[in-house]
């Protein structure tokens, strides 16, 4: 692939995707306002897809919650007036570790449901196409054929669920139940300020 | 316009899918122009691409007949609402320290101190750190005099005998109110009502007719002039009663005037060693007993550094100590 190496994108999907609901709770409550947690990923994911090497990252977990806090404190000091309060969350570290209780870190089976679910809840077609690439190994072109459809609407599909499924991971299962039920959402923030 | 982070992962979605079926020689040089425009855009690529990768893991459920049917929906059981017990406990809690302290005719706060008193009308009165006040109830008016400091009173109505308070040579007088009083500066005298009326006037040798002061307004009196009342936003007005509930707002303030308002409730006192680094205007809200977080988070901000001497936390130049 350009822009970035498949080893970069492995090592990203194992190590940095699945810290992503967190750390999104974490920015939601230590981030100034001003800041939206979208960009500042999108941000922390260029950082460290333009690392020249991650062999030397032994704790990653440690390493993008460092990054992040570098890219809030760099808007930070750029901008006017600041929330300085969100700045003490900023600063401390060691609050950061401890706010992370177990519960909150999924373990390997429950993101494997995790993304289960986030497959069943796609559109039947997108589900389909994404499960004869993914799980059938079939190339688009061949997709295209066995459904008698264009490469074109293969591909649109295809990018609906990866789309949908990138969203899905922003949150861990509690969050999407919530989701599920729209009206609970405040109620849920509120849980976990 | 700045491109919104739905727009570029939406697009990066695109580019991942094109990726995954082959770029074409012109698309693969407009991938490349596209990713040159915004760092984020390489951002949003690589965290696709991820979890295109990620995806992968779901091939455990190879048995995926099930998957191509099913949507499940799981049922989500509410939290115990433990919150409101907590909530009743603090309310308790606080009657009870709310109820010490009766009947005395002086009143004064330590350092840091933030003293609820009930006066025996029913009126109750806040009294911020370092502040004294003394108390005369009579048959004609309820007399307070504030001899230093600022105090938060909520008067209770009693439309025979009108609640009158004392600062300096200026005076407040309320029917059934609440307001601030602030003599905390030498050269002036902050009311701010946040309900209800009161009228401000000064004692001098020649009559002055009392200036009326509204809700969500304040009065800044100078020994020179007795200014017109000032609209208060909401945010204003909480800011400026924060310090009832133990709580610094500061609400667009300089580190340098928070470091004064610190230093007002704590032995430690936080000194800016640098002036510029005090001039930076900041939002937020601090216990008024942490000024360790309030100084940390400074340092932080400005890429300065915290030397703790004695009882002084120093603010100065100088990179930040990085755990």
């Amino acid at each position: 692939m350009p822009a970035i190496s498949t080893a970069r994108a492995q090592w990203l999907a194992i190590h940095i995707i699945p810290l992503e609901p967190q750390l999104r709770r974490w920015l939601k409550r230590a981030a100034p306002h001003s800041l939206e947690a979208d960009d500042l990923i999108q941000e922390a994911y260029a950082k460290l897809a333009g690392l020249p090497t991650i062999s030397n990252i032994t704790h990653p977990k440690a390493y993008l919650y460092q990054t992040v806090k570098r890219l809030i404190l760099d808007h930070i000091r750029r901008s006017k007036l600041v929330s300085i309060e969100a700045m003490a969350e900023v600063a401390q570290p060691a609050v950061l570790e401890e706010s992370l209780t177990p519960e909150r870190i999924l373990s390997g089976r429950q993101e494997l449901e995790r993304l289960y679910r986030a497959i069943a809840r796609l559109p039947t077609k997108c589900r389909s196409v994404f499960l004869m690439r993914k799980f059938d190994d079939m190339p688009q072109k061949a997709i295209a054929a066995q459904l008698r459809v264009s490469e074109n609407t293969v591909e649109k599909w295809m990018v609906r669920a990866l789309r949908m499924i990138l969203e899905d991971l922003k949150t861990t299962e509690t969050d999407f139940d919530i989701r599920a039920g729209r009206d609970r959402v405040a109620d849920g923030a509120k849980r976990d300020a | 316009m700045r491109e919104n982070a739905e727009t570029i992962d939406a697009a990066a979605a695109q580019w991942v899918i094109r990726i995954d079926r082959r770029l074409t020689e012109s698309e693969r040089a407009a991938l490349e122009e596209w990713l040159g425009a915004d760092p984020r855009r390489v951002g949003a690529l690589a965290r696709a691409q991820a979890g295109w990768v990620y995806m992968d893991r779901a091939q455990v459920y190879r048995a995926a007949g099930e998957l191509r049917e099913s949507r499940t929906a799981r049922r989500w059981r509410m939290a115990i609402p433990w919150a409101s017990a907590a909530a009743v406990l603090v309310a308790v809690a606080t009657a009870l320290w709310a109820w010490q302290g009766y009947s005395r005719t002086h009143f004064a706060t330590a350092r840091g101190e933030i003293r609820k008193l009930n006066l025996e009308d029913g009126t109750r009165v806040t009294l911020d750190t370092l502040s004294r006040l003394s108390v005369r109830y009579g048959s004609a008016t309820r007399l307070v005099s504030l001899e230093a400091g600022e105090a938060l009173f909520e008067v209770a109505k009693d439309a025979g005998r009108p609640f009158i308070v004392q600062a300096g040579n200026v005076r407040v007088r309320a029917v059934g109110t609440a307001f601030v009083v602030d003599r905390r500066s030498d050269a002036s005298v902050d009311v701010i009502v946040t309900h209800g009326t009161v009228d401000v006037w000064r004692e001098a040798s020649s009559p002055e007719p009392a200036v009326r002061v509204d809700a969500h307004k304040r009065l800044v009196t100078t020994p020179v002039q007795a200014a017109q009342p000032a609209e208060l936003t909401a945010a204003q007005l909480a800011g400026a009663v924060a310090w009832e509930n133990g709580v610094i707002d500061l609400n667009g303030r300089t580190i340098q005037e928070a470091a004064a308002e610190f230093n007002r409730y704590n032995a430690r006192t936080i000194v800016i060693r640098d002036p510029a680094l005090g001039s930076q205007t900041v939002v937020g809200q601090f216990q008024t007993t942490d000024p360790v977080a309030f100084v940390t988070a400074a340092a932080a901000m400005l890429d300065a550094r915290v030397r703790t001497d004695g009882d002084r936390l120093i603010l100065e130049s100088g990179p930040t100590a990085q755990k």
